[in-house]
């Protein structure tokens, strides 16, 4: 597509296509000046986006503004149109852009749509994605190359999105650019590429779209120290671009705590924020055959000692320290049972991987699993006398969700979504910041029959829900595109 | 009767000083315990400190413009980065 | 202000093992109740130690005895790690326990030499930036400004860190002077590094801390666990959020480097904050943390002085020839420049006549294309220059010249060219909301959105085209209610001097 089709789009956009037709060139490039200069800062965004073939960045709008202000607003059409083509020629390297605009709703799964892995963020984004798909009409979309603009996802990027069994779909040679115009953006995972974010935050800001996020946590900034150095500074800049969307749909409400906090913040740079409400993520566990339960016996349980189970990387913020410091007390006070690890390593693990292979020596019985398959999890939860999750920080604690759904009682953390999420029923509650408490809960969840026969009485009462019900609830929340 | 209050002040002589020598070894132990832990500690940290006075801002300034630079042109291109560098020499130059 | 004798130095013996057996000595009558025999020598010395901080589980006895042992203030893994040595010791093995913990700590330590003193129940200041350069700007001047009033009033203890931020340490004589004595003439030499080097450890117990700047990332930590471990009640002075807020208009290290100081915001007991609009964002965040199980700081505000001249009489007697607009600050996105480039160049346009004056510098990156503008203009005949290195006394002819000045930032923790401008009767038009706004409501000040154009255009017509208005806010600026820096020192103190939180 060429500047001058690019110009066409654009034209019909602002002007209705009824009256391109029949225009001469000089004449529309008059009318869509005369728009421009008449109308508000989203023109000027679409303007943009739809020339170029790239969103814009915040200054890139306020400036265009500032020109049809106090130019000839013809003249700055026309120097548009010959900065555009500018940028096609250099670009010769790579096949010009398409551009359409679209209205409706659009979801940007541009991570989900290459990775397979099915964990936390990716988990709720692929979920939402294929309820989504399902039950509305949306469209999916991903990022340029350069990060530069929303594009049209390829059918097999689509089929990943959804289901991840192609995780080394190719990216398309010809891209297809995308701008939403009285559209409604949903974004369901986290951006944090510069240049990506900051022209999400223009167009949050500029674009007239509706636009909705899912606030998974703030942990980069309430619990820095748990994170490695770069992602504060590239999450406090997707912060900047939530700061001007419409709506945030926490996942529990710990994180809408943690978003509201934030939101508290703007007042100092003059925004109001997005509205924030919490949409629970589902409580739902996976099935298992008895073939697989028997593998898993094998694989998982040693001797008769019952299992202590362990879900979640090592990271410093998952506590898992702690966890080995408490079977350690309740070891040397002659309490028998095997303590499993499933998770893998990640920044920061070396405290505990060293901890752990002390005790290994020491001949306790404990172990790592790092790969699983579903089957393999969902067997271990099942077969768990009990499992321990004391993180610091949680947007939505999974393990104790999926502990609880399994009917397996889990020892949690007291405050934030583990509180929220154990208190459906199951659960008992421990200050993670405290081993010898830890230790005593644990020891009474383990070893008090009547306890832990309760514990189970209450996680299998539990409400269960399903991803099906969140998509439902968040859809409706988002308002869909009739807002 | 005479001789066992000597008896008794002797015994307890006796183990007032082997008790004092008990102490003193005791103690011996636990400086020697301390001391040893003490040259380690010293030992790798003398090196560790040679290591961080190496890392003055003299030479790791060119690594770090050279970063700048690098992060420069990621941002706004190769020409306006190279604008800029210029720029700031000029700058410098007055 | 030590007791730390050269005896306690002895340099005959290996001056590590001397200054470790001084540190525990010094540290012994806070852990040893009902003064025990510090006739040993430090091997015995060390287990009676030992065995208490293990016998009494307080965390503030580990937290001390680790800064004797290894010179280093711990972070919370040092003091968790060491917990969990204790945990399962014996008497007999609970030394070599802990000293194998603490081993990687110690060899990692910049102070295995120095000496260390304990005080109880002071007034503790780290004035670590102030203390060691001379750079004065922003946070620096409120700090000594303050600490120049608290000195004779309060006789806090000052502190700086060791370089590479292991441990609070005394400040020398130069080093105090810089924090206190900064208006006046400084006399003397800064301390050589050997100097430096010997300035014994500080090591507070049951006191008051003020962070009175923002600390640099390397001790962070280490001042984190003050406030979790050490018994210490810890106050911050808070003066923005702007690197998380407006991540967008600060460099990434600078982000990377405010997410780590607010953890120690995070477990800090007090945050005292220089507006309105700061104490709202840290209540902000502080209601944050919640979601964590702390309680986050308490957030007050304590509003810095917005000094006014004595009797300075309104301008009508000097009708100025021509009508100056003046904009001060640095050139940085977030300060909004290009907005009053745009509102000048609309009124020219119009036919009014003024000159613009840019006073301040600021990084290439964003000058360059502003430079540009400002040539453009220029070139069209507009009177407009950007002015860089401009002393205090060409400053103070631009205010007294000036009309008005125009500051419409868009995100302040306080806003000192707003401040000044009042202070030399120049009236100002500066943003409606955060604490810029706080200042325009007591007089003198017009305000406006800065990220709508057209609302800083008319307030720049208005103070250009009504010599009423401009007279009428001048005679407000002369009945603003006065706040100097006297009274604000005083309140910081009641907030943390003395009394425990």
């Amino acid at each position: 597509m060429n500047v001058s089709q690019r110009f066409d789009v654009l034209a019909g956009a602002l002007l209705g296509a009824d009256e391109v037709d029949g225009r001469t060139r000089t004449g529309l490039v008059h009318a869509v000046g005369a728009e421009l200069r008449q109308g508000d800062a989203s023109h000027a965004w679409l303007a943009l986006a739809v020339l170029n073939a790239e969103w814009p960045v915040r200054d890139e709008v306020v400036q265009l503004r500032r020109r049809l202000r106090l130019e000839d607003p013809s003249e700055v059409v026309r120097e548009l149109l010959a900065q555009a083509r500018r940028r096609l020629v250099a670009g010769l390297a790579r096949p010009s852009r398409s551009v359409r605009i679209i209205q409706g709703v659009v979801v940007d799964v541009h991570h989900t749509a290459h990775t397979r892995l099915a964990t936390g963020i990716q988990r709720v984004a692929r979920k939402t994605a294929e309820q989504w798909s399902r039950t509305h009409d949306v469209a999916m979309a991903g990022w340029t190359k350069d990060d530069m603009a929303l594009r049209v996802l390829t059918s097999e990027e689509r089929e990943n999105a959804i289901s991840g069994s192609k995780p080394d779909a190719p990216k398309p040679r010809r891209e297809e650019v995308l701008v939403p115009w009285r559209a409604h953006y949903v974004l369901p995972e986290l951006a944090i590429e510069d240049p990506r974010t900051a022209r999400i935050a223009a167009m949050a800001e500029f674009s007239g779209n509706q636009t909705s996020l899912i606030g998974f946590d703030c942990v980069p900034i309430t619990t820095a120290e748990t994170v490695g150095a770069g992602m504060g500074a590239a999450f406090s800049r997707n912060l900047v671009a939530a700061a001007h969307f419409d709506r945030i749909a926490a996942i529990s409400v710990a994180a809408a705590t943690e978003y509201r906090g934030w939101r508290s913040m703007l007042g100092a740079a003059g925004l109001a924020g997005p509205e924030i409400e919490d949409v629970f993520l589902p409580i739902e566990a996976g099935d298992v055959t008895d073939a697989e339960m028997v593998a898993a016996r094998e694989e998982l349980l040693t001797g008769d000692l019952p299992l202590l189970l362990c879900v979640g990387s090592h990271e410093p913020r998952k506590n898992h320290l702690a966890v080995l410091n408490a079977a350690e007390i309740l070891w040397r006070k002659g309490r028998e049972f095997s303590l499993v690890f499933v998770g893998g390593n990640a920044w920061g693990s070396e405290g505990f991987q060293h901890r752990l292979g002390v005790l290994k020596r020491r001949g306790r019985p404990v172990r790592g699993i790092t790969a699983i398959t579903d089957a393999l999890l969902w067997s271990a939860y099942r077969l768990a006398q009990a499992t321990v999750f004391p993180s610091w920080n949680e947007g939505f604690g999974l393990p104790v969700a999926e502990s609880i759904a399994s009917g397996t009682p889990v020892v949690t953390s007291n405050f934030g979504s583990m509180h929220e999420i154990g208190s459906l029923g199951g659960a008992r509650f421990v200050s993670p910041r405290d081993e010898e408490e830890l230790a005593a809960v644990l020891d009474e969840v383990l070893f008090d029959e009547a306890e832990n026969r309760r514990l189970r009485e209450a996680a299998a009462a539990a409400p269960r829900t399903s991803w099906g019900d969140y998509a439902n609830a968040l859809w409706d929340y988002f308002g869909g595109a009739d807002r | 009767m005479q001789s066992e209050p000597n008896e008794l002040e002797r015994r307890l002589e006796e183990a007032e000083r082997e008790n004092a020598a008990l102490r003193a070894e005791n103690a011996a132990l636990l400086d020697s315990q301390l001391a040893s832990w003490t040259t380690i500690v010293r030992d790798e940290s003398s090196a560790l400190t040679q290591v961080y006075s190496t890392l003055s801002w003299r030479i790791t300034k060119p690594l770090r413009d050279a970063r700048a630079f690098q992060l420069a042109v990621r941002r706004v291109g190769l020409s306006s980065a190279l604008a800029i560098a210029v720029a700031r020499v000029r700058r410098r130059r007055g | 202000m030590s007791d730390v004798t050269k005896a306690d130095i002895d340099s005959d013996i290996d001056p590590v093992s001397s200054a470790l057996a001084q540190r525990l000595r010094a540290a012994a009558p806070h852990l040893l109740p009902g003064g025990a025999d510090l006739d040993t020598s430090a091997g015995p010395l060390l287990k009676h130690l030992v065995l208490a901080a293990r016998g009494s589980r307080r965390d503030e006895d580990l937290w001390l005895l680790i800064v004797a042992i290894t010179g280093r203030f711990p972070e919370a893994e040092h003091v968790r790690g060491a917990r969990a040595a204790l945990r399962h010791s014996t008497e007999a093995d609970a030394t070599l326990l802990l000293l194998s913990e603490l081993a990687d700590l110690a060899r990692h330590s910049e102070n295995l030499r120095r000496p260390m003193v304990v005080i109880e129940e002071a007034t503790v200041v780290d004035v670590d930036f102030c203390a060691r350069h001379d750079h004065n700007t922003g946070i620096q001047r409120v700090v000594r400004q303050t600490m120049s009033r608290w000195a004779d009033a309060y006789a806090p203890t000052f502190v700086a860190w060791t370089d590479f931020g292991h441990a609070m340490r005394e400040i020398g004589p130069y080093e105090r002077k810089r924090v206190v004595d900064w208006g006046t003439k400084i006399e003397g030499e800064p301390e050589g590094k050997d100097e430096l080097a010997a300035l014994p450890i500080v090591v507070p117990l049951r006191s008051n801390v003020l962070v009175s700047e923002v600390p640099r990332t390397e001790l962070c930590l280490a001042q984190t666990a003050i406030s979790e471990f050490s018994g210490n009640t810890v106050h911050l002075i808070g003066y923005d959020a702007i690197p998380i807020v407006s991540a967008d208009t600060v460099p990434h290290h600078e982000t990377e480097r405010f997410v780590r100081y607010l953890n120690l915001v995070k477990h800090a007991t007090r945050v005292l904050a220089i507006s309105d609009a700061v104490a709202e964002e840290f209540s902000g965040f502080a209601m944050s943390v919640t979601a964590q199980g702390l309680s986050g700081p308490k957030v007050v505000s304590v509003p810095l002085p917005v000094d006014i001249p004595d009797a300075r009489p309104a301008s009508d007697d000097v009708a100025p020839a021509g009508r100056l607009v003046l904009c001060v600050g640095s050139h940085e996105p977030r300060k909004n420049h290009h907005a009053v480039l745009f509102a000048a160049e609309l009124l020219w346009n119009e036919g009014l006549q003024f000159s613009l004056r840019f006073v301040g510098g600021g990084s290439i990156w964003y000058t360059r294309i502003f430079d540009k503008q400002v040539k453009r203009l220029q070139k069209a005949g507009r009177d407009v220059q950007v002015l860089r290195g401009v002393s205090d006394e060409e400053m103070l002819a631009l205010y007294r010249e000036a009309t008005f000045s125009v500051f419409p930032s868009l995100q302040e923790g306080f806003g000192l060219p707003v401040a000044e401008s009042l202070a030399l009767n120049t009236p100002v038009i500066t943003t409606s909301y955060g604490s810029t706004g706080e200042i325009a409501r007591d007089g003198g000040c017009l305000t406006v959105d800065p990220r709508d154009d057209e609302s800083i255009v008319t307030a720049m017509r208005e103070l250009l085209t009504n010599q009423e208005r401009v007279q009428e806010l001048q005679r407000e600026i002369a009945h603003r209610p006065r706040r100097s820096w006297d009274a604000y020192a005083h309140d910081l103190a009641s907030h943390v001097v003395g009394g425990r939180a």
